[in-house]
């Protein structure tokens, strides 16, 4: 008999034995052969050993026939496969019992994982809801979302004209340009009015879009040149099944809107609102021509297939250049902005913010990473026994890899499935934090895509901790685990220890002061001051629809008429009707000069109108002069203006500007009457340094059918909202307020953005400072601690405890300080790009980086020295037994 | 795994794989299928081995003369291969016993110090 059959016979009767056993342990005869054939290995080990030990013993004589296959052909692909999967259970039981068995270490590794992992889940969500997922419009990729800015007046996000929108219609770029004009509507004809959220839409618009009404109809091209007297609107389902109760038979039914009977012609699909979250939509459009320079909507263009957003742009620019020399007077210094549709919506810091936020939970995942892996390096080296005596055994390279990535996937799973736990809850949180409601196609949870996301993620982190003691295991080799001791901090293992440090003093060092400057920034706008007393103002907005308010007179008659009647309620100080809220709405801009100055130096400013008792209503008391008189007050030709405090030293520094004039080239000359202090005008955190110009005008000179009413209480403002409804209710029952909401109320909602961003950031700084500082104080200790032989045997040897300490804080500060240095040149890039969201603090304070780079090495120092210390004064024999 | 050297010490681990065969065959001639599963039983979970690496271990070991092998029938009347302990197989579990106790004081002093 040959060798070889030899060995096959051996083999197979293992295997057949192997098989038996399995299947008297309960396995299908396949399982128990796979089983059998997986617990044997490679049975061509087996073959190589016996031809290179038995040749040429015993009674075999190496005749060599073919070696037989028996075993080796059954094992197909599929079969390898299918012994892989059964191998990697395997694994993954044991690596469940290691982590099971470790409680400590692995609670503290998934906890890290489960913060890392949930932050970023939570703000890929945020991320993908606002910036990646498709807009619920046709081909939403090619649509293109059409403002106008003008950067000398400061105005950013200015409406485009009709003239605008015909030329971007015959440029040959759209296959389509349509707009849009936010409005908000009144519904009368139920138990009381409501102001409804809307918007006047061409009547190409929503077929553009590629939306279709569940019932009715689309608008008709004639319908456009309805304006001003409309007669049919689309409503969206929310409205129908709201406030018409879902009524069947609404299509075609008169409704009121605005005091004018309009025929409903379609109600929208649901979920449908446009363009944020409003619910009414009516024709736009004019055939009067000179309304076509007015800037009063936003145009919506489809890219023609194949164009790309490049050419909308030169399309848009090219215009806006022959627009301003042609129009000086509508176009100059305007230009056409196109830019992706969803970009219209999330500006561009709040994009950049996005950015960041997602950048920098990353960076706290990073280092939750080097967290665990430092954690799984300190356990390996407990583990060196175990894995060398089972490499002595025969269990392969590859094999005893394998065992510790798996182990290392079940930590990360475990941590994965516990951060989309804390994803959600963190989202829930967020959507909680936003006081108002989201622009339709926003959609913020946990879905396919998410999950995907974080599975990804949850692998990525798996592999990145898991490789650096895949390695270890791998180079698993008894004589130098047995031999191996501790060695200095920079060799050997410890130079993944020093990799470790300089990545984790590093990651902080990006993240601590970018999270400083965020938090600092929004106590700082807690805090602003906006120049008047706003805690006990109530403050609203009133629209005047109807014939019977076409007269200029009956406007003011009326404004006049509820600010007095609001002043007089019990619980009211004063109230006035004013055009623009302070700290919410800005103000309309104008430009203005002194008399006697050529035009073209006008500055531009904001000009507010308001009835009397305004600045008794705000708290405010004026610099000099008088307050508008009550003639004033209504009088359309009135010639009065009361100037903010930096108008006056802008337009006559060091002179009195008393008694001077103001010229304003599109309406007049006006006579200072007073000086007023400056206002927050602006919403906070939106500072710009032309917003604090302000020109105070008596009511009458504008007209205007919108206003908005300031209500000065005695107490808590927001209780007096019963009885101011039930005022207007009585002075007009057709006009309903809306827009109510106290000032506090008004500056959570106006700084809402930056107070979820300041938290998200402190959070996230929190967790980063947590990590990093178990993390560095980890690493260094633990490695400080392993020396604690060599430390001993030098002390043994005449060392001073003292300079053997010192070392070990210096090899401690050198790492530390190579990751501040480089952590501190992407840090400084992070914290510019902050420039422009954060309010009030400077993104390079030297302070902000200075003290997180110190909190960094004091950290370092201390877990140097606190174990370098101890180790220095065991005895030199204990310290020589000890591991 | 490459060559095998019992007198250095860092292999000391390597020749525990014999030293178990070696004790297992004390009792009398096996078949190499028992002597895996007398390895796991007596070991657990941490000698967990691809049991096909004993054959590697049991070639080598006959080589050196430390155990014969013979044919003969299984009891359930299969052919199986027999291993039985040879004269010089016994001296050498004995030597490998006395390195054994040196070394696994040596491991246990270093994995729970003092």
């Amino acid at each position: 008999m040959s060798l070889e059959r030899d060995i096959e016979d051996e083999v197979r009767f293992h295997l057949e034995m192997r098989t038996r056993a399995n299947i008297e342990g309960g396995m299908s005869p396949e399982e128990a052969r796979l089983d059998a054939e997986r617990r044997f290995g490679d049975p061509e080990k087996v073959r190589q050993a016996g031809r290179m030990y038995l040749k040429g013993l015993g009674s075999g004589s190496g005749s060599p026939t073919s070696p037989s296959r028996a075993v080796r052909e059954r094992r197909t692909l599929w079969e390898r496969l299918l012994s892989l999967a059964s191998s990697l259970r395997q694994d993954f039981v044991v690596g469940i019992r290691m982590l099971v068995r470790h409680p400590f270490l692995t609670g503290a590794a998934v906890l890290s994982l489960a913060l890392g992992i949930g932050a970023n889940t939570a703000n890929f969500s945020i991320f993908y809801g606002v910036l990646i997922r498709d807009l619920p419009f046709e081909r939403a990729g090619g649509l293109v979302f059409v403002d106008a800015w003008n950067p000398e007046r400061g105005d950013g996000d200015a409406p485009v004209t009709w003239a605008d929108l015909q030329a971007l219609r015959s440029s040959g770029v759209f296959d389509g340009v349509e707009a849009f004009d936010t409005r908000s509507f009144t519904l009368t004809g139920g138990d009381r009015p409501e102001r409804v959220a809307g918007a006047a839409v061409t009547p190409g618009l929503f077929r553009l879009l590629g939306t279709n009404p569940q019932t009715g109809r689309l608008f008709l091209p004639e319908e456009g040149a309805e304006a001003g007297f409309e007669s049919v609107a689309l409503i969206s389902d929310r409205l129908w099944k709201g406030r018409f109760g879902g009524d069947p038979d609404l299509l075609g039914k008169t409704v009121h809107i605005n005091g004018r009977e309009i025929t409903v012609v379609g109600i929208m699909d649901p979920g449908f609102r446009f363009p944020e979250r409003e619910d009414l939509w009516l024709p736009l459009g004019t055939d009067d021509p000179t309304d076509h320079m007015a800037r009063s909507m936003i145009g919506v263009g489809r890219l023609r297939e194949g164009t790309g957003f490049a050419a909308a742009r030169d399309v848009a620019v090219r215009w806006s250049e022959d627009a301003a020399t042609q129009f000086p007077e509508t176009h100059g210094g305007w230009t056409l902005r196109a830019q992706p549709f969803r970009y219209g919506f999330v500006d561009a810091g709040a994009r950049r913010f996005l950015s960041l936020l997602v950048a920098a939970v990353g960076l706290v995942l990073l280092l939750a990473c080097a967290n665990v892996a430092n954690l799984l390096l300190a356990r390996a080296s407990d583990r060196r026994q175990e894995l060398a005596v089972r490499s002595s055994l025969g269990a392969g390279r590859l094999r005893l890899v394998q065992q510790v990535l798996v182990e290392s996937l079940a930590l990360g799973l475990t941590g994965g499935a516990l951060g989309v736990l804390v994803a959600k809850l963190w989202l829930d949180f967020f959507s909680g934090a936003i006081p108002e409601e989201m622009t339709f196609w926003m959609e913020v949870g946990i879905d396919r895509t998410i999950l995907l996301y974080a599975l990804s993620i949850t692998l990525g982190t798996s592999l990145l901790f898991g490789l650096l003691p895949a390695f270890q295991a791998s180079r698993a080799n008894l004589g130098e685990s047995l031999r191996q001791g501790s060695r200095s901090v920079l060799g050997g293992r410890g130079r993944a220890r020093a990799a470790l440090v300089i990545a984790e003093v590093g990651l902080a060092v990006i993240l601590l002061p970018s999270a400083t400057l965020m938090v600092r920034s929004f106590m700082a706008l807690q805090h602003a001051d906006p120049g008047f007393e706003d805690a006990s103002l109530l403050s609203f907005r009133i629209v005047q629809a109807g014939d019977q308010y076409d007269d200029p007179a009956a406007r003011g008659v009326y404004f006049r008429e509820v600010a007095q009647r609001l002043g007089a309620l019990p619980g009211a100080v004063t109230a006035a009707a004013t055009s623009a809220i302070p700290a919410d709405d800005g103000g309309s801009p104008i430009r203005v000069l002194p008399e006697g100055t050529p035009e073209d130096e006008a500055l531009y400013a904001s000009a507010i109108l308001s009835t009397r008792g305004f600045f008794e209503t705000l708290g405010v008391e004026l610099m000099d002069g008088r307050a508008f008189s009550a003639s004033e007050e209504l009088d359309p030709d009135a010639d009065v203006v009361i100037v903010g405090k930096r108008v006056a030293d802008r337009l006559w520094p060091g002179e009195d500007p008393m008694g001077r004039s103001v010229v304003l080239p599109e309406t007049g000359t006006f006579r200072v009457i007073g000086v007023a202090p400056d206002l927050q005008y602006e919403e906070f955190g939106e500072d710009l340094e032309g917003a604090r110009l302000q020109l105070h005008f008596p009511y009458g000179i504008g007209g205007n059918r919108g206003m908005a009413v300031l209500l000065r209480a005695t107490g808590d403002p927001g209780r007096l909202i019963p009885s101011v409804r039930e005022e207007l209710a009585s002075i007009d029952p057709s006009l309903a307020p809306y827009d109510i909401l106290t000032m506090p109320e008004r500056r959570a909602l106006t700084t809402w953005e930056q107070e979820l961003f300041g938290k998200s950031f402190a959070v996230f700084g929190a967790i980063a400072l947590l990590l990093a500082l178990c993390g560095i104080y980890g690493v260094i200790a633990y490695s400080v601690a392993s020396r604690t032989r060599e430390i001993g045997i030098r002390i043994a040897l005449g060392a001073r405890p003292g300079g053997v300490q010192s070392q070990v804080v210096k090899d401690a500060l050198t790492l530390a300080g190579l990751g501040a240095g480089l952590g501190l040149v992407v840090s400084l890039a992070f914290a510019r790009a902050l420039r422009g969201i954060v309010f009030g603090v400077n993104t390079a304070d030297p302070l902000v980086f200075v003290g997180s780079v110190a909190a960094m090495l004091l950290t370092a120092v201390a877990a140097g020295w606190l174990p370098a210390h101890r180790a220095a004064r065991v005895d030199p024999t204990e310290a020589l037994r000890a591991e | 795994m490459t060559r095998q050297d019992p007198n250095d010490r860092g292999d000391l681990l390597r020749g525990a794989l014999e030293m178990l065969i070696l004790r297992t065959l004390l009792a009398g001639p096996l078949h190499g299928y028992a002597i895996s599963d007398a390895i796991l039983s007596s070991s657990g979970d941490i000698l967990e081995v691809e049991e096909g690496s004993l054959y590697p271990a049991l070639y080598r070991m006959q080589r050196r003369g430390w155990i014969e092998a013979s044919w003969g029938r299984s009891e359930n009347n299969r052919r199986a291969k027999y291993y039985t302990l040879s004269p010089e197989g016994r001296r050498q579990f004995e030597l490998a016993r006395a390195r054994w106790s040196r070394f696994s004081t040596a491991v246990n002093r270093v994995v729970e110090p003092a």
